[in-house]
This record gives structure tokens, sequence and C-alpha cells, in this order.
């Protein structure tokens, strides 16, 4: 059948409002409604009708056809967290939903908006093992914000936009939607209409005044203020917001792993990175504050330690959208439960201007005992095998920060998110709080397909790196602009740091024998080149920035590096250690 | 300390929200004594889970406000004991 009879509806301006057209076509129709520019996934059976209807649509739609459907989460998961719109995925049935998991997952905890679409088998042969069927709704209920499984072609429409309702709004996160085959195949009036409201729904808190004043009067009496800011500032766009309450304030600030790059790292009030990993002062001055002002943050583990050792001497404000994380894990004394943005307008319109320079001191002193004892050794080693410290830097002196790191998950992610000088909202994409290894590659892809012009660089450990190379093949297919740093030391770094410092040096299966990663990106026709060389690494970065097309980089880093400061697991905070005392 | 709780869950009467409330107290390990659920007589579209609870008061605090942010929860209401959930059902406890 020719291609153009083969859909006789397709979209036409002049179309009437109500038309009969298949639930395949409607699913198409409703993304191209929701102004969809770009799909991640992979086809397969029960999701074929979505495919044969998404083939007339390719001048509306684009499609990447990664190579596993692990590889199109994370890659839909990179353009959401760049684009701030939810990214849309299609899988098949059976083991197609099942690969999603591991992203639903991480977008789950990492409030990150997802549309994953899901082919199904024919409603009558629901719960009867048929082949590629899978129980997808319970096995993804705990990873997804919202599920729906759709058996009717007529309720295609409402769950769509139902679907971009949730995913986006409030505290943002991944939805599925899972459609049988006979409801892609029925015939429905298509007509679309954008959900903006649900009746049991209440996704942006009104702002209690009353609870802005109590803050108020605490950050007016406060000497030793910290703001600790989370993803919440970049979800809703707070970063001018936070920097004007900051600068009124004259209140140092520090970022959590996701929420890096909401606040300039080079603005004077900047305190460092949060967490196991992160800069010493913010850790060491958590209990020196009297007021912590979290915004748009949960008291993850990483950031607190041991909470019974964390910030008891100081009073908690808690900006939150999620009713859920006030008094999860930090007991607040006053909750402002409000999206991010609007809170911290609240809070600048009311506060009185102040300074507190004395306070601010002690940030820069802290600062400057971790650059005499780690960081001048991390950026500058006078000899030996290239350290990560120093490729971070000097990739961040070359870029100014005028670029998207992605970042996997291990020794490379910590020392990415202490030494990359992130300058602008959204250029810091990694897996925070589930921490996937494999994660980076692909949803750099993603990250590249958002129109834009800053360079996207995967910065990648030699373990993450193989758990999903095959996205090497979607890389070359669409050729698309990625820079791929590996940094390779032949082990699962952290977890041998661990093993060297908890586990009396046993270093149990973290040692990997790797293969000629120069030559196997090679065989993906991507320019690849190996640094062993110190002298030969600048030249090489400025090489991958200068290239137009994808472009990689292996780096061979000494081999048993640890990446300090740490709080070691289950201590407080200001238990950070600076150096191993072998 | 923990004790009996009585939770009731008003929600839009959806499939999955029920293994949704189950997931959250299976997940922080709390033991369900007693489950009752079903549909409003004059709307199906409105369904009511009554669980019993046994945990600490600040876990439920913390899993109630979990349960109230799935997207078909409409309200909760929190007793604490079980005697809520014996008198609105009309039966009587085991052993009691």
């Amino acid at each position: 059948m020719p291609q153009k009879d083969a859909l006789l509806t397709k979209t036409d301006p002049g179309i009437p409002a109500a038309v009969s057209i298949t639930g395949a076509e409607a699913v198409i129709r409703c993304l191209v409604a929701e102004q969809v520019e770009t799909i991640f996934g992979y086809p397969g059976g029960a999701i074929m009708p979505i495919y044969d209807a998404l083939f007339h649509y390719m001048d509306q739609v684009k499609h990447i056809l990664t190579r596993h459907e692990q590889g199109a989460i994370h890659a839909a998961q990179g353009y959401a967290r760049v684009a701030g719109k939810p990214g849309v995925v299609f899988a098949t049935s059976g083991p197609g939903a099942t690969n999603l998991v591991t992203g639903l997952g991480d977008a789950m905890i990492d409030s990150t908006p997802l549309v994953c679409i899901t082919g199904q088998v024919a409603s009558q042969l629901l719960g009867t093992d048929a082949f590629q069927e899978t129980d997808v709704m319970n096995i993804t209920i705990p990873v997804t914000k919202w599920n729906v499984q759709i058996t009717r072609s007529e309720d295609i429409p409402d769950a769509l936009s139902k679907a971009f309702f949730i995913a986006r709004s409030g505290r943002p996160g991944p939805v599925l939607v899972d459609i049988t085959k006979d409801a892609q195949f029925g015939k429905l009036d298509f007509q679309f209409r954008p959900c903006t409201h649900l009746r049991t729904y209440r996704p942006i808190p009104v702002l209690d005044l009353k609870e802005v004043e109590a803050a108020v009067a605490l950050i007016d009496a406060a000497q030793k203020p910290f703001i600790l800011a989370g993803q919440g500032i970049l979800i809703s766009g707070a970063t001018d917001a936070l920097i004007a309450f900051a600068e009124k304030g004259g209140i140092p600030v520090s970022s959590t792993l996701l929420g890096l790059s909401g606040f300039p790292t080079d603005h004077p009030l900047y305190g460092g990175y949060l967490g196991m990993h992160g800069n010493y002062g913010p850790n060491k001055n958590i209990n020196q504050c009297d007021l912590v002002i979290a915004v748009g943050m949960r008291f993850d583990d990483r950031v607190t330690g041991d909470v019974s050792k964390y910030a008891r001497q100081a009073k908690v404000i808690h900006i939150d959208i999620d009713r859920a994380e006030i008094n999860k894990n930090i007991q607040a004394d006053v909750a402002v439960l409000a999206d991010a943005r609007e809170a911290l307008m609240a809070l600048s319109s009311r506060i009185r201007a102040a300074s507190h320079e004395s306070w601010m001191e002690r940030f820069r002193q802290l600062r400057k005992e971790e650059y005499d004892k780690i960081v001048v050794k991390d950026w500058f080693p006078a000899a030996g095998e290239i350290k990560m410290g120093e490729v971070i830097h000097q990739l961040s002196g070359l870029t100014g920060g005028n670029a998207i790191l992605v970042t996997d998950v291990g020794q490379h992610q910590m020392v990415a998110a202490r030494y990359f000088g992130f300058r602008e909202p959204r250029t810091n994409i990694t897996s925070g709080g589930l921490g996937t290894m494999g994660f980076a590659l692909p949803a750099s892809m993603g990250a590249a397909l958002v129109p834009g012009n800053k360079p996207v660089i995967a910065i990648i450990g030699d373990g993450g790196f193989q758990m999903t190379l095959q996205e090497l093949g979607t890389i070359f297919q669409y050729q698309i602009p990625v820079k791929i740093i590996v940094l390779n030391n032949n082990f699962l770094g952290m977890v041998r740091q661990w093993q060297q410092l908890f586990f009396e040096s046993r270093y149990s299966f973290t040692e990997m024998v790797n293969p000629d990663f120069v030559q196997l990106v090679g065989a993906y026709h991507i320019p690849a080149v190996e640094v062993t060389d110190r002298d030969n690494l600048l030249p090489a970065l400025t090489e991958m920035l200068h290239h137009e097309g994808p472009y990689f980089v292996e780096v061979k880093v000494e081999k048993e590096e640890n990446v300090f400061p740490m709080v070691p697991s289950g201590a407080g905070v200001s238990d950070m250690i600076l150096e191993f005392n072998k | 300390m923990k004790k009996d709780f009585t939770l009731e869950v008003f929600a839009e009467n959806n499939f999955n929200i029920l293994n949704r409330m189950i997931n959250a107290f299976n997940r922080r390990r709390i033991r369900i004594k007693n489950l009752t659920a079903y549909e409003m007589e004059d709307d199906f579209h409105t369904g009511v889970a009554r669980f019993v609870l046994y945990t600490t008061r600040e876990n439920m605090a913390k899993v109630r406000a979990q349960v109230e942010k799935f997207i078909e929860v409409e309200r909760t209401v929190l007793h604490d004991g079980a005697e809520a959930y014996f008198d609105k059902t009309g039966k009587t406890a085991p052993g009691r």
C-alpha cells in the first residue's frame, strides 16, 4: 500500500475537530499536540501499530532508535533535564517494558518528568502469560508518579494529556501509559483536550504567608545562616530568585549534587558542594551555622550523613513543593510548602538586607585548607599518572563552564561535581538518588538533542561506560555531537576506594580488564584518542571541543586514586576526613 | 513505640491505587493488621480503603504524607487505635 494511503486521516490543519482515527494514530497526534519534538524508543510486537502511525508523522516528530530500552529512557532523562519538559519513551511489552524499570526508578528519585508509552498484549490476553506479556503496571508502581493501562482506544487522548500534566507539574516525575494492542488498533473520534486540572491532585501548594513571616523572623535574627540549594531551584527556574535572596541576606549558598548549576560556582557567596564527597567548608559549617535554609532539597542521606549529628544546633527552614519531604529526614522549625521560586521571591521582598562577613570568612578559610591539602595535588600533580581532578579542572578552564556536563556514577562523578565550574542552570546532568551506572552515555545523547549551543560532554568511568556502550551505535547513526571522556583506571574505583578504606584493601572483584576502547569506538566510526601522557591531555581536550561531531577521549588515570574529602558511611558530616592515614 | 492506627483513604477507584497504598506500607515494613476496601454505593468512581496499621506515630505521619500525594487520593483520615475501623465496619476484633 502506498505510504500516503496507509493512514488516511493524517493530521491536516484543516481537519475537523473530531475525526475517526485509530488509537495508535491518536497516540501520535496527542504527542504532536503536546509539542513533543523527540521520542526515544525501541519497537516490538505489541507497539507496532503505534510505530506504524509514527511512520506517517516523521515530518512532525523525530524518533531516535536507541540500542536498548534502558538507553532510550536515560536519553529521555537527559533530554528532560536539559529542556525542562517531559522526555518521551516508546517501548514494547514484556522485556521492552521491564528494561525501562531502572530509568523509571532513576527518574522517580531524581524528579525527572517522563512520559513512557509501552505497548501491551491485546486486552483479552491480559493475565494469560501470553508472549511478551508482563504485569508492567504492578512492576512499575513503586517507580512511577502515576501509571495507567489503556484497553479502549477512546480513552487514549485523555489518558495521555493527563500523563503529560502529571509528569511535568508540581514535583515532576515519570509516568507510564500502557496501551493494549487492541486499543491501538481500535477507532475513536479523536479530540485532544489539554489537561490542566485534576480533582484529587494539587501539584502547587498555596503559599502560606504566615510561614513566610515565620521564616523571615528566623532569617533576620540569624548570625550564621546557610542556604542549601537543591534541584528544586532548577525545576522551578529559581536561579535568579536564589541569587537575589542570597545577595540581599548576605547568606552563603551550597548546592546538593543535583542542585549544582542552580547557583553559579564563581559567585562570592557560593559555599561549595554538599555531601559525602563534597567540599570541606559546607560540610563542616553545617554544624556551625545557626540557621539552615533548605530550598528544593530533601536531606538525602548522602548530604546529611548521620542525622543525629546533623545541624543539631541550628533552626531549620525547609522550603519544598512536596509535603512528604517535610520532616521526612530532618525536622523543620518552619516549613514553607511552595514552589521554590515563589517562596524565594516572597522571602526576598521581606527580609532585611544584611551581610555576614565573618561567617563567610569561615567558608573561605576552610576552602583554603581544602585547597592546600587536596585540591592543589589534584589539579597540579608534580609527577605520576594523570589524576581525574586535573582532567576536570582543565576541561572547566577550556569551556569556561559553557558546557553541559553529563556524568555517570562513581569517583569521576564526585570529582566532576567538585571541580567543574558550573555557571548556568541545567548544565549538570547526573544520576543522583539512584546512582545508576550506565546513565551518562545515553543521557548525554538526549541532552545533546535539545536545541542549544552548548557542547555536551559525558564524563564516564570505565565500568559505567561498559554498561550502556551499545548506545555508541545510536550516536553514530544520528551523528549526535556528544563529547565522551572515559576516565579509565581499570577499576570500579569508588568501590575499590571503600574496600581500601573500610575492608582492609581486599579488592573483591573490582579490578577490570578492559578492551581497547579506542578501537572499539573506532568501529562505530567515531574519532577516538587515548591519552596516557600528561602533556597530551590539554591538546586532546582542545581537539575534542573543536571537533563538530561526536568525539571520544580515553584518559588513563591513576589506578588507585582516592576521592577526598569524604564523610565515612554512617558518620556525621563534621567527621569529614581530608586525607587517608594509612 | 509502635501501636495501632486506623487510616482511612478516600480515592478515585482506579486500578492500582490500592496496590500503591499497600506498597507504601510494605516499603516501610509497616504491618497491615486489617484492611477493608470498597467502592462507594452511590459513586463507583470513588473508593475507600481502611487500614489498621501497626507502627510508630512518626512513621505513621511520614507514610500518610506519602499516601496523600498519590494522584488519585482525595484525602485521608487518621485515628489512633483500631476502634474506628471496627466501629465503622461493624466487625469485632479477633480476641476482643
